[in-house]
This record gives structure tokens, sequence and C-alpha cells, in this order.
């Protein structure tokens, strides 16, 4: 038995665009699918240049719910291999996806795991992926299946004392860096004397009336693309439970780097975008091999879902 | 003419209003001396200014915009300067030098001395500027 290891689960809601669909089919239509096929049916193609694609390689199948695996591979050296007779089987084990010398077409890239339950889904797939990643997968995996439909995942938000998308004062989305920088140029401290104020005080003045040169940390910030971005909501000032979870869920969605968002309500402290999205570490069992416990990862996603429902986060 | 130009005439024609000096002749040429010595220490500095080692297209392009910013403006300032201690010159020889109220010294002495204040502390930037830039480049 390994050392546990930390993963991070992102909770997320599925909706259909059609309103006579419910999207809790997606599960009966993904299993569906998933028991028919074998992996080389599964294989998406991203991108014709690195040939990388996306399959589910594992897959649990229970009356209500669908756990599985996503497996990136891509051909080139090195690395894990993948023998090709593998993909005419119906699953594969990630566990079982071993270096070998074997000849093979493709390599093992990464995975990440999926569990559906009527119009939830939750994941481990990385905070700094989307969840277009899969999205775009399983939609493509059932295109002929959904037919006109189209499933969409849309993050969980919580609902956060004072965060009322209409109270909003602003959103800011900055790249790191530039802060930086900002930092590097303009220190604030409180054990600064009143010399030094005063001192930084004139140079301030003289900086913005006789001052035309450029500094190098000016030249520097300016290469930095950063954006304070002010979102205004359509919504009326009444805005229901309901519509602050779309619209907050909708804002995030397409966002990677959750890190650098931040809203500042119109009373109270800043609050971080990754404070407002579902989120759950926990803490998974590994192997002798250091591969996590899929049987483990499963139940805690399903610990974790249950949490949501009965926390009545919706 | 710049917002910063639009004020400066505003305070300097204040200031000359109000101020009721008499400034002598050799204080103004003493000033005007300082003034020319400082401009040629910083267009100096600034025709001189070396960008090699720097490869991004983008940043030369940006500092060499901004030094000629900063030379047009030396040569605004210098040239602004020497018409109007011309003019002072002038009109303290030929004529009274109070125009309804209006001090010319005082106007000449505040441009004088702003052009030198704007001369210094710009050359002191650009030469910090070099200063960083080949510190940067041999990190």
């Amino acid at each position: 038995m390994g050392k546990p290891k930390s993963t991070k689960l992102r909770a997320f809601k599925v909706t259909v665009n059609n309103i006579n669909e419910k999207p809790d089919q997606i599960v009966s239509i993904l299993s569906n699918k998933l028991e028919h096929t074998h992996l080389q049916d599964r294989r998406m193609l991203i991108n014709e240049n690195d040939q990388e694609e996306d399959l589910i390689c594992d897959f649990n199948i229970s009356e209500r719910s669908v756990f599985g695996g996503m497996l990136r591979i891509r051909p080139s050296e090195g690395s894990v291999k993948i023998p090709d007779e593998m993909f005419k089987k119906t699953r594969i084990h990630i566990s079982n996806l071993e270096s070998t010398d074997v000849e093979s077409s493709v390599i093992y890239k990464d995975h990440y795991y999926f569990f559906l339950e009527g119009e939830y889904l939750i994941t481990n797939l990385k905070s700094t992926t989307t969840i277009a990643r899969l999205q775009t997968y399983i939609n493509y995996l059932i295109e002929k299946e959904r037919k006109d439909k189209f499933f969409e995942f849309t993050p969980m938000v919580k609902y956060v004392d004072g965060l009322k998308v209409t109270d909003l004062r602003r959103i800011k989305i900055i790249d790191p860096v530039s802060v930086g920088v900002n930092e590097g140029g303009n220190e604030n401290t409180k054990q600064d004397t009143n010399t030094v104020l005063t001192k930084r005080f004139a140079i301030n003045i003289l900086n913005k009336v006789i001052s035309d040169s450029i500094s190098l940390d000016e030249v520097m910030l300016s290469e930095v693309i950063s954006a304070e971005v002010l979102l205004k909501f359509r919504k009326p000032r009444t805005m229901s439970k309901e519509d602050y979870e779309r619209e907050m869920g909708a804002f995030l969605k397409p966002i990677s780097d959750l890190d650098n968002v931040t809203f500042y309500p119109k009373k109270g402290a800043p609050i971080k975008a990754e404070e407002v999205q579902v989120i759950k570490e926990v803490s998974i069992d590994t192997t002798s091999t250091n591969m996590i416990s899929e049987k483990h990862l499963q139940q805690e996603m399903e610990k974790f879902l249950s949490e949501i429902k009965s926390e009545n986060i919706e | 003419m710049s917002k910063r130009d639009i004020i400066l005439i505003i305070i300097f024609l204040s200031l000359s209003f109000i101020v009721k000096w008499k400034l002598d002749d050799f204080f103004m040429n003493t000033l005007y001396t300082v003034l020319g010595i400082m401009f040629s220490i910083g267009i100096g500095l600034v025709v001189t200014f070396d960008m090699r080692g720097l490869v991004k297209k983008n940043i030369i392009q940006k500092i060499r915009n901004n030094l000629n910013f900063v030379r047009n403006s030396y040569i605004k300032y210098f040239t602004i300067s020497t018409i109007f201690y011309i003019l002072e010159k002038y009109f303290r020889t030929n004529v009274p030098i109070n125009l309804y109220g209006f001090n010319l010294s005082v106007f000449t002495l505040s441009v004088i001395i702003f052009s030198i204040a704007y001369c210094i502390y710009n050359f002191l930037k650009i030469q910090k500027l070099k200063e960083d830039i080949f510190d940067e480049l041999n990190k």
C-alpha cells in the first residue's frame, strides 16, 4: 500500500439545450454507448497536427451512474506504450498501462476520472483545465444517440454571502506576473516613516509633473498582458438563487486559472473565484506502484455528490 | 501642447502677476547658462543611448519612442526658455518690464527653472534606465 494521494474533486451540473429533455438522460445514453463499443471506437482525435486523442478507457456502470477513466494518448516515443491489440477490447485499466518494449503506435499521456449520476458530474480533472475537454469528448462520443441535444457541464457554485452577482462592484482578472512587477516597484509597508512617505509623495508628484522618461519596470509591465474587466449582468436586483448560480457558473466555466480571478462585492472583503466553486479535496489510497485506488476514488465521488445533494447547494 | 504645458502656463502666468520681484541681469544670465549645461548633458545622454543587447523589437521600439519624446521635449523647453530669455533681455533694456502688472522676468524665471528641473530629472531617469538594462542583460 502506497502513500495516500490528495486530489481535488470538482462538481458540475449537467444541462441540456432542449427544454423538453431531461439532462439525466446522459447517463443512460453514455452507458449504452460504452457497453456496445470497443476502445478503438471511442477514440477522439483532438488535433491533426499533434495527433493527440481522448478516450474513455475504463468504466463502471451501475443503475443510475457511470464512473469512467478518461485517457489522453498521442503517437510518440518514450513513456508508457499501449499495445495496439488492447484497442480491440471494451475497456482497459489504467493500472495495466506499463512501460513495455511492445511496438506500439500510441503512448499514454495523462488521465483523469469522472462520475456521472443523474444531472451531476464529479471529476478530478485538474483545475487548470476547463471542463470543455470532457464536455467535448462526451458529446462527440454520443453524437448519434443524442441527436440534436447538446449536454453542457457548468461549474457548481456556492452561494457566498455578499456575493450576489448584481451586487458585484467589479471582477478583477489579472496575470500574476504583472502583480509581481507592480509589487516590486511600489512597496508599502506599515513600518514606513513619515519621512519616507513624504519622500515617496514628493517623488510621485515629480513623476507626474516633470517626468517623461520611461523606467525599465514600466517597459516590462507593458509587456505583460493583464486586464481588469468590469462585467455587467443583465438580471435585475432581485436575482434568484438559481439565476445567481447559473450566471456565476457560466462565468467561471471557461476560466482555467481561477487563482487570478477576484470578485469585489459592494460590501465586504474581496472573494477569490476558487472559494466560490464547489470543490472538495480528498485523500485516495494508492497501490504499491503509486496508482490510485479507483474504487476508493469512485466512492469518494459518490460521497461528495451525496453531500452536495444533502447540503442543498443547488 | 499637452495638458501639463497648459497647467504650467496658467501657474507661471499667475506667478508673474502676483510676484513682484526685481531680478537682476547676472541672476538671469547664470540661470540660463545652467540651463544650457543641463540641456547639453540631457540631450547628449538621449542621443547616445545604446540599446545593444536588447533583442525584443517591441521593447526597443518602446524605449526608442520614449527617448525621442524626451529629446523633443528637451528641445521644446530649451527653445521656449531661450525665446523668453531674449525677450526678457530686450524688454529689460528697451521697454519697462511690468506690462499691465505682468512681470516678464518672473515668467521667464519660472520657465527656465522648470526647464532646468525637467532636464535634470529626466536625464537622471534615463541614466537609471541605462543601468537597469545593463543589469538585466547581465543577470
